[in-house]
């Protein structure tokens, strides 16, 4: 009976009086690919925020590998094991996208060499390796969604989060995004992902989280939710019969 | 008692001086959200030219005004032209080094053209006072807080009831919304710029009785008006003029308790814990803290 | 098989070579200039590029490298005058043991001011250093009895080695390029080591950088305090250079600005930009005064103040950028080199 790694319980949050989520409750089991869906503005990123630290909830807990985080500093949960890319890839402006990932590499005790040779072969992995001098500047979208997935797994972390990986992508790249994320997965680092793209969340998930109104409103495997009642609605409101075949 | 007395009268006026200085300053954070570190110098530009008239002319300097006024308009527009149209695009950083350098270069040449020296005025009425049954108050510093006054509430009436004072407020509320509705920015920059800059020449010609006038004053002036426009909060006139007073007040009576070595790092010190703790300021102006974000 | 301490070096020498050639290159060649320039005027030149350099280097740690705009460095420079001149003058004290006082001093207003700048931003951070070095300069004033106030400090013209009193100026001028040297290899480590990675992504995206698990404040911290304690020495060697120390030549804004300036169009992006900004613009300042000192006074000033407000609107990366792009198009080769652009992103 293995505990979650990530266990998020009656989680508040609340901005300027608009309550954006209102008791959010969800596991992630390890190894799994989670994919946290819902309509625009449910607070999936706030929810990301709130797990990897950026953000203080004003209620609930977030359990990370048995341990309450919910009030540690986001510095402390990376180096826990949580990494996490953002919605639009930030990358560092002054720096090339190698030592861009060199940032993340210093984990586990390397040295400057030992974090440059991480660097690069992640730089690798995701198809990078001979663009390792340049700038984020200069690169595709794609490029830069992988350099920041090559930034976020360079310390091995446990869980990644992906905030809207494949938002943006022509047809192609989304192939190619979903690969990395199955090797990164098959490699050992359980994901959590919010994502939009329907194709990608049906052909990657092992289950799916529906976050609606602020509340889960919906959890299991990828062809039960798309025939929920409550996911459709929350989609389609309240005459969602009316769009069934 | 009557130490007490003289010292708020003194304050009093002297936040009328600080109100009247820090006008110019207010209404290009607020509406342009440009950080500007040269404004000490183009007070101290101003003043140079007031005292030059008085010199050369022998004509008692607030007579300067109407002289002042016509070069601020020139310039102010010419300021905005040629350099801070280009500064409103760049970024944070690039504003204060560039008004840095700006005002180094400007402190230099002040130097170069004018000598080190320590110049005043000696205004007809300099040697006046009126005597209060409990202190002084010297006619210049008297007239400076009236003018003081007299221009912040012109401003405010400018600012509510104009079409240019709406623009200017519309775009320092939100500038991407103003631009949408067809407020044409530059414009409204340049002119902002230009009533700024004729605050400035307003503050000069009454200050000029009050202060000495030498290169470097210009940081001397710089900071007050930081530091009150800051605990004002940026682009709210009303909070500027009643931070104006209370950092007078500050200053004073921590000169007078504590010693006068202690009167400026007292408000300082107030500076940096406005800034760390309610960056709005007295107003609350929200959105100020970003700067343009 | 790497030396302690210098494991930066490999990746370093990979990333910008021309750079770390330049920083070896130059303070050797003072080195050797002054061991054998015969004339006074030349020793005190090369004090002053070796002084300015070391302290324009410290600066671009925190406002460089570290995105942390300082704008009131003078108040580092002038504790390390002031303890140094003071520990000797009041206490009969070394000032060996003053400026250490001084560093200890800095370094702790410089965890201050960096704690501070954990809220504040980038404008706001600056606006908050600004006042810092006028502030100084008030209490050195108006502190009378522990100062000597306006009047300032008059260090006594004979002493020994452990009064920092030298007859021979070179001494001085050897003791400042000790101190370049140490500038330089902080600079290099908390750009190019550990630290440096992070203290850049610390400056330029901290959100991004916590969420990689670097400890952004401890990292800004670091950061600021090698900045400011270097630049407490450099002052206190001043202090001992020149025999006298009043406000205006230990806090005042002009020292601030003097080392933004140099720092800025040199170009803060490189270790050695500040390095480069002191060797071009210190003579040229000398030679203005030297030429023009009793009829232009303050030319230099106008002249660098017009020049950094220009390289921030045209030339943002400083002469080291035009310096890369005029070798890369001599040596045909394409782009920038690998080496990136840190800090003062100004567009």
């Amino acid at each position: 009976m293995t505990q979650p790694l990530l266990a998020v319980s009656s989680v508040r949050k609340s901005f300027s009086g608009v309550e954006v989520l209102r008791g959010v409750q969800f596991e992630v089991e390890p190894g799994e690919i989670l994919s946290l869906i819902g309509p625009n503005g449910a607070g999936k990123t706030t929810l990301f925020n709130i797990i990897s630290g950026l953000v203080r909830p004003d209620a609930g807990q977030v359990v990370f590998a048995g341990d309450n985080i919910e009030r540690e500093n986001p510095y402390r949960r990376a180096q826990r094991g949580i990494g996490r890319t953002f919605q639009h890839p930030r990358l560092l402006p002054a720096l090339t996208i190698l030592e861009n990932v060199m940032a993340g590499a210093f984990r586990e005790g390397r040295d400057v060499a030992a974090a440059e040779v991480a660097a690069l072969a992640w730089l690798d992995r995701v198809g990078l390796g001979t663009r390792a001098a340049a700038t984020g500047g200069s690169l595709t979208l794609l490029q830069r969604k992988f350099s920041e997935i090559a930034r976020a797994m360079v310390g091995g972390p446990k869980l990644l989060l992906l905030d809207e990986l494949m938002a943006g992508l022509t047809p192609s790249e989304l192939e190619l995004s979903m690969q990395v994320i199955r090797d990164i997965n098959a490699a050992g680092t359980t994901i959590l992902l919010i994502e939009h793209v329907m194709t990608a969340v049906m052909a990657l998930s092992n289950r799916v989280v529906v976050l609606a109104d602020g509340r889960i409103i919906a959890a299991g495997a990828p062809d039960d939710i798309v025939s929920n009642e409550g996911v459709l609605r929350a989609y389609l409101g309240e005459d969602f019969r009316a769009y069934s075949a | 008692m009557r130490d007490i007395v003289q010292l708020v009268v003194q304050s009093v006026l002297l936040g009328g001086v600080y109100a009247l200085l820090s006008l110019g300053l207010n209404l290009i954070f607020g509406v342009t959200r440009i950080v500007i570190f040269v404004y000490g110098e183009l007070v101290m530009l101003f003043m140079y030219v007031g005292f030059l008239f008085w010199k050369h002319s022998g004509i008692d300097p607030y007579y300067a005004l109407p002289l002042l006024l016509l070069v601020a308009v020139g310039s102010g527009a010419l300021l905005y032209d040629l350099l801070f149209r280009r500064l409103v695009r760049a970024g944070h950083l690039a504003q204060i080094l560039a008004t840095l350098g700006l005002s180094y270069a400007l402190q230099n040449l002040a130097q170069l053209a004018w000598t080190a020296d320590v110049q005043s005025v000696r205004s007809a009425w300099n040697g006046y006072s009126i005597h209060l049954a409990r202190g002084n108050i010297s006619a210049p510093s008297l007239i400076a807080c009236v003018v003081g006054l007299l221009a912040a509430t012109g401003l405010l009436q400018y600012l509510r009831r104009s079409n240019g004072g709406l623009a200017m407020r519309a775009v320092a509320q939100d500038r991407t919304g103003a631009e949408l509705v067809g407020i044409p920015l530059d414009r409204i920059y340049r002119l902002t710029l230009v009533l700024a800059t004729m605050l400035v020449a307003l503050s000069a010609t009454f200050m000029l009785p009050l202060f000495s006038v030498y290169p470097t004053v210009g940081l001397d002036f710089v900071l007050i008006a930081f530091v009150v426009v800051v605990l004002g909060g940026m682009g709210s006139i009303a909070g500027g003029i009643a931070a104006a007073f209370i950092i007078s007040l500050i200053q004073n009576f921590s000169g007078y308790f504590f010693g006068i070595e202690w009167q400026d790092v007292v408000y300082f010190a107030v500076f940096v814990l406005t800034l760390l703790f309610r960056p709005a300021g007295l107003a609350g102006v929200r959105g100020t803290e970003q700067l343009g974000e | 098989m790497s030396v302690p301490g210098f494991d930066w070096l490999p990746f370093a020498w990979k990333q910008d070579p021309g750079a770390l050639a330049f920083a070896t290159a130059v303070p050797v060649i003072l080195l050797i200039a002054g061991l054998v320039a015969p004339d006074p005027q030349v020793v005190d030149l090369l004090f002053q590029v070796a002084l300015w350099a070391g302290i324009a280097t410290a600066w671009n740690i925190m406002g460089g490298f570290g995105g942390q705009l300082s704008l009131g460095h003078s108040a580092f420079y002038g504790l390390g005058g002031y303890a140094g001149a003071l520990s000797l003058t009041g206490i009969g004290l070394s000032p060996i043991l003053g400026i250490a006082i001084g560093v200890a001093l800095a370094v702790m207003l410089a965890l201050v001011v960096g704690l501070a700048g954990l809220r504040l931003r980038g404008p706001f951070f600056a606006m908050v250093t600004f006042v810092m070095g006028p502030a100084f300069q008030a209490i050195a004033t108006n502190w009378t009895r522990l100062t000597g106030g306006s009047g300032g400090v008059s260090l006594p013209l004979r002493g020994d080695w452990t009064s920092l009193i030298f007859g021979n100026r070179r001494i001085y001028l050897f003791i400042a390029l000790g101190l370049l040297a140490v500038a330089l290899y902080l600079a290099c480590r908390l750009r190019y080591g550990r630290t440096g990675i992070h203290l850049v992504a610390a400056g330029n995206d901290p959100e991004v950088a916590s969420s990689l698990g670097i400890p952004v404040l401890r990292v800004r911290l670091i950061g600021i305090a090698a900045s400011a304690g270097l630049t407490a020495l450099a002052g206190g060697l001043a202090a001992f250079y020149v025999l006298f120390l009043d406000p205006e030549n230990a806090f005042g804004a002009g020292i601030s600005i003097k080392i933004v300036t140099i720092a800025v169009i040199g170009g803060t992006s490189s270790i050695v930009g500040p390095l480069l900004g002191a060797v071009v613009l210190i003579p040229i300042e000398q030679f203005l005064s030297n030429t023009f000192a009793g009829r232009i006074p303050g030319l230099s000033g106008i002249i660098f103040g017009l020049l950094l407000m220009f390289v921030v609107l045209a030339v943002p990366g400083g002469m080291v950028r035009i310096v890369r792009r005029v070798w890369s198009r001599l040596s045909g080769r394409s782009a920038v080199g690998t080496a990136a652009r840190t800090g003062v992103e100004t567009s």
